[in-house]
């Protein structure tokens, strides 16, 4: 089994959170996992990236190559299509499609997810899933999370047990909602999956 | 060939060792680039509103910085520093400029970076008196890394002096727009003192700040 995930969006919105969230589930299933550096600047409004590897083999580089990502998982949707020449033939793209516009020169595009629909049309292999737009940036972030964790080698009991100690620090309140968004993403996961799989 | 700057990728690996790449998809038209940015709010802000103020009033000047959030005042809108190439570097760097006749010769360092590698620079300056102005922008914390708790906090002034620095050329400021004829007046003083002189613009980081505003909200719940 390998599985090789681009992470991205910008910085502050929690990359790192996800990747420590599924990178943990991994490792309770005993399976390989390398994980690189973000390359951008954390909380700092920048284009945020992680690549992470996931292997029941052991992984070499820690870097993943053109064309070679399953999944690129992103909570921005320009962020998600930077990473383009990254995913592989028959890889996914799984997207928020609620634009993050910090910079005056966003491209200006009227339906945000319009470019991963766009290339879901002219791919038929890959289909961008559009998140709930109006969800605040801690609950999207489990959300896509939870689209991992409906991977039936990742056990959500486990990833509940995992779970609250990631978020135990920002509160009960917090830890919940987390929890909450975990569940949603895996439903909408595995709604996904019954449809396009 | 590896190319010689930037770091080894599998895609450029696989090209010196002559080994097929997967073309994956083109580009997409609909990204452009979104560089990070210091926080609206932040003291590096300040610090680099003064001193951009101050610095231009000179001919030749050089801003040599380190690493921190504050490098990113080496992007738009403050194009404040001209060099970032490894944790304490600043000060060594601006030593070895004012050694070579430069001036002014301006060290930008985090509180934490300073405590990390740039203490001993500093002291090499003190011993040779270098004509350099350190500015120690001091947000109280690890700010680029998530928060983190700072070695040198409480403890910066007491270091600078230690290590030999003229106690009237340690100068602490506040980094707030209200205080920017204060803080002006301070670093063009400091720059036409020819020795070691260091800045201290200290407010706390706005990211920890608004941590901590939020956790005593808490606690006051908590409690009642």
């Amino acid at each position: 089994m390998k599985l090789d995930i681009i992470l991205s969006g910008v910085g502050g919105q929690g990359i790192l959170s996800i990747a420590a969230i599924i990178g943990e589930a991994a490792l309770e299933e005993k399976l390989h996992i390398k994980q690189a550096e973000v390359h951008g600047m954390s909380q700092r409004g920048g284009d945020v990236q992680s690549n992470l590897r996931i292997s029941s083999e052991p992984i070499r580089s820690d870097l993943i190559a053109r064309g070679g990502a399953d999944l690129i998982l992103s909570l921005e949707p320009m962020e998600a299509l930077r990473y383009l020449p990254y995913l592989s033939d028959t890889g996914w793209i799984v997207t928020n499609a609620a634009p993050f516009v910090n910079i005056p020169n966003y491209p200006q595009v009227d339906d945000p997810a319009g470019p991963t629909e766009t290339l879901a049309a002219r791919h038929p292999a890959r289909r961008g899933c559009a998140g709930q737009r109006e969800q605040r940036p801690a609950r999207r972030q489990c959300r896509a999370a939870g689209r991992r964790v409906a991977d039936p080698g990742h056990r959500d009991r486990k990833n509940r047990r995992r779970h609250p100690p990631l978020f135990g620090r920002k509160g009960d309140d917090v830890v919940a909602m987390n929890l909450k968004a975990l569940t949603c993403g895996r439903e909408a996961a595995e709604h996904i999956m019954r449809k396009h799989l | 060939m590896c190319p010689a700057p930037g770091e080894l990728t599998p895609d450029n690996v696989k090209q010196a060792l002559g080994l097929e790449s997967a073309p994956g998809f083109a580009p997409s038209e609909h990204v452009t680039p979104r560089p990070p940015a210091l926080c609206s709010g932040c003291g590096h802000r300040d610090t680099y509103d003064a001193l951009n103020r101050v610095v231009r009033e000179y001919k030749d000047y050089r801003v040599f910085s380190d690493i921190g959030c504050y490098t990113l005042g080496a992007l738009p809108p403050f194009r404040a520093i001209h060099s970032c190439v490894d944790m304490g570097a600043s000060i060594t760097m601006a030593k070895g400029a004012a050694d070579a006749g430069l001036w002014p010769a301006v060290a930008v360092i985090g509180d934490s970076t300073f405590t990390h590698s740039g203490i001993t620079g500093l002291l090499d300056a003190v011993n040779s008196n270098a004509n350099i102005t350190v500015v120690i922008s001091d947000n109280l914390t690890t700010a680029m890394t998530g928060g983190q708790d700072s070695a040198g906090t409480n403890k910066l002034e007491a270091i600078c002096l230690g290590v030999g620095v003229d106690p009237a050329h340690v100068r602490v400021v506040v980094p707030l727009p209200k205080n920017m004829d204060e803080i002006t007046a301070i670093l063009r003083e400091e720059i036409e003192y020819r020795g070691v002189s260091v800045i201290i613009p200290r407010r706390e980081c706005i990211q920890t700040l608004k941590r901590h505003h939020k956790e005593a909200r808490q606690n006051k719940t908590t409690k009642s």
